[in-house]
């Protein structure tokens, strides 16, 4: 354990993955800043790039925009009433009145202090959770494993049930991807079209890039929002003694730590429900629930440590099962299968030191963020001023030289620029692309372990309702789907 | 403060929803109905359910079936539904010269290279883009193509073709 623990230490602090902790964190911050771009096309953009690389410095890497990408989305909110990130929506409700009250400092270091104490914690109740889980998971069998993906994949579908037809149907499309390609378990070509390049499989990483990075780019050459004139920063750095004053709300602190966490374990749930949990959490617990929406520093950390925590909480499927619980993390399990490491209860026996590298790097990414925007606030919230349209672009040539460089295929090329078509579609359509791409990630797992479950019944699928676990594993899927229709129907008749 | 233009959700009375998700679901329906000719199971010796024809089977038919409801509602016209997406319609003429301008540029590292053909792409994209002052037309253009360059073909050593035109000048 010790030799684990010194092994994970000494690679979180080599110099290689030090500079991609920073790297990543830089970027992070970045793209979360910038309104309408986000984390998620900053690990996009850098996908092709990490296939190079040894998978703890990948991961490193796209962690640290992952992570710095909420510790950047609560700059604009506060300072213009803008969220880099949805989730740091919840953080202007507050922030933005403090700056108008020319308090943006104290907003800023609420803000700040709340993402770091909200990561903090959340890798806490990672390294707490993931063994746990890891240990029921060890019972788990084909029908089991099965079940539980097809169990995410309906949460997140019934998340965005407003839209259930098309969170079906775009399930189904990134499933379908999935298995375009030669079938890994009869070698039998599927979905080829007849050419070559496609005998190989869809790449995620194209895919990806084009239905997010570039049908991204797309929406925001069309909506031109980033353009400002002014920010009301009182000086260049953070106030440090301001940060004091945000560490004196620790309940909230820790309670909205907690809340992020459990949200983010939760599939398709995302970091918008984990600030709106954690603040309303907060304003029902606190002393002076009506400073809240005013301009209270408390709304700022609760917020902010609720979606900061969701990172480390989307983990804890995702190491222990598998199974992602959002697109960021289908995005790193793309990075751990590239490297021939298949996440599930086994890992942390398989892996313990790449394991112990992710919690390690993951407080480190925290602290590096929290350090990066103290010292060099000015420079990262200037970044709002950048014109969008210039931005799109620049990004746009980047993720098509990056899907090249990944293969030196032009076809792969190809693909982006359909999917980022597709992608802008479905964006302006305001389509739920999560369901798509956890489709498109967990459909190799469905499938393999669908065939091995009626391998094990000779073709018999009562075996999904014979076994204990796998039953309420069922029973649990028929609930999620009936309760939120009943209660709609309900709060319909209601109306 | 900013500039910033408030933009209207999607209308749910707008038929384009439909119509994307009948088009989607209608390319799946085609899909499974040919499917022996996309997967050869003549020379697989496993039974069905262990075969490579079973999950496509499945998602094919989710997708059919989840279009449904909306091929219906497409085919019965309401008064109150329309063909417009929200308030601002579709960008057609941006996206139609940027999905152009992005093809024009894979086409181009092949023909021109990947400097030249950076380079105008984004010349091109800021003049589309309404950009006219020097600073930013030119000098963008070539900052960004500087360090692509540098960064794709000198530190990342990423190989790119010969470029098609000047080979063919040149010899």
């Amino acid at each position: 354990m010790l030799e684990t623990i010194s092994q994970a230490l000494y690679n979180t602090f080599s110099l290689s993955n030090l500079l991609a902790l920073f790297f990543g964190s830089i970027m992070g911050i970045i793209v979360g800043i910038i309104p309408g771009i986000g984390p998620m096309v900053g690990m996009v953009i850098l996908l092709p790039f990490t296939f190079s690389l040894s998978p703890d410095i990948a991961l490193s890497l796209l962690l640290g925009v992952y992570c710095g990408g909420y510790f950047g989305g609560g700059v604009p909110a506060v300072l213009m009433r803008t969220p880099g990130t949805p989730s740091s929506l919840v953080t202007s409700f507050d922030g933005y009145p403090l700056t108008q009250k020319g308090e943006s400092q104290l907003a800023l270091s609420a803000t700040i202090v709340g993402s770091f104490s909200g990561g903090i914690i959340s890798v806490f109740i990672l390294m707490l959770m993931a063994p746990a889980l890891s240990r029921v998971a060890a019972n788990f069998g084909s029908p089991e494993y099965t079940m539980v993906a097809v169990f995410g994949l309906v949460i997140v579908i019934m998340v965005y049930r407003k839209h259930l037809a098309q969170g079906f149907l775009l399930t189904a499309l990134g499933l379908w991807f999935s298995t375009v390609g030669i079938d890994s378990g009869t070698l039998v070509p599927r979905f080829n079209f007849g050419t070559v390049q496609m005998q190989t499989g869809l790449n995620i990483a194209p895919m990806c890039l084009g239905f997010f990075g570039i049908g991204q780019s797309l929406i925001l050459l069309e909506r031109k929002i980033l353009q400002t004139e002014t920010i009301n920063l009182t000086r260049r750095t953070l106030d440090f003694s301001k940060l004091l004053v945000a560490f004196r709300y620790k309940l909230t602190i820790i309670k909205s730590g907690v809340i992020g966490t459990l949200t983010g374990l939760l599939p398709g749930t995302g970091s918008i429900l984990a600030s709106f949990f954690a603040y309303t959490e907060a304003k029902r617990s606190s002393k002076n629930p009506e400073l809240f929406g005013t301009g209270t520093p408390e709304g700022c950390l609760a917020s902010e440590a609720g979606n900061n925590a969701v990172p480390a909480g989307a983990m804890i499927p995702l190491l222990t099962l598998g199974i992602p619980g959002d697109a960021l993390s289908a995005i790193l399990l793309s990075v751990f299968t590239a490297n021939a490491i298949y996440p599930g209860p086994l890992l942390l026996v398989k892996e313990p030191v790449l394991i112990y590298t992710i919690y390690f790097s993951l407080f480190t990414i925290n602290i590096i963020a929290v350090c990066l925007l103290a010292i060099f606030l000015r420079p990262f919230a200037t970044i709002v001023k950048l014109p969008s349209s210039l931005l799109a672009i620049c990004v746009m040539v980047v993720s098509l030289l990056g899907i090249y460089s990944m293969n030196l295929q032009f076809f792969e090329v190809g693909v982006a620029i359909a999917m980022g078509v597709l992608g802008y579609i479905m964006l302006r359509l305001e389509w739920p692309m999560v369901t798509w791409i956890l489709g498109l990630a967990l459909g190799p797992i469905i499938e393999d372990r669908l065939r091995e479950s009626l391998s094990m019944s000779s073709g018999d699928p009562a075996i999904f309702v014979n076994r204990p676990i796998s039953l309420g594993i069922v029973i649990a899927i028929v609930l999620v789907v009936i309760i939120p229709l009943v209660l709609d129907l309900r709060k319909k008749r209601a109306q | 403060m900013t500039d910033q233009k408030e933009r209207k959700g999607p209308d749910p009375k707008s038929r384009v929803h439909d119509l994307f998700t009948v088009i989607l679901g209608g390319g799946a329906a085609v899909l499974l109905a040919t499917l022996k000719l996309h997967i050869d199971t003549t020379a697989v010796p496993y039974p069905f359910y262990k075969g490579p024809i079973l999950f496509p089977l499945i998602v094919l038919s989710i997708m059919v079936l989840s279009c449904l409801p909306s091929f219906f509602r497409l085919i019965k016209r309401t008064s109150d539904s329309h063909w417009t997406l929200d308030g601002e319609g579709l960008p057609y003429r941006p996206v139609v010269i940027l999905v152009f301008l992005i093809s024009f540029f894979i086409f181009g590292i092949a023909l021109i290279g990947v400097e030249a053909s950076s380079f105008l792409f984004l010349l091109i994209s800021c003049y589309f883009l309404g950009y006219r002052k020097l600073k930013i037309f030119i000098l963008v253009p070539l900052i960004y193509t500087f360090l692509i360059v540098v960064i794709f073909k000198y530190i990342l050593d990423i190989w790119f073709p010969q470029p098609w035109l000047f080979e063919l000048i040149w010899g």
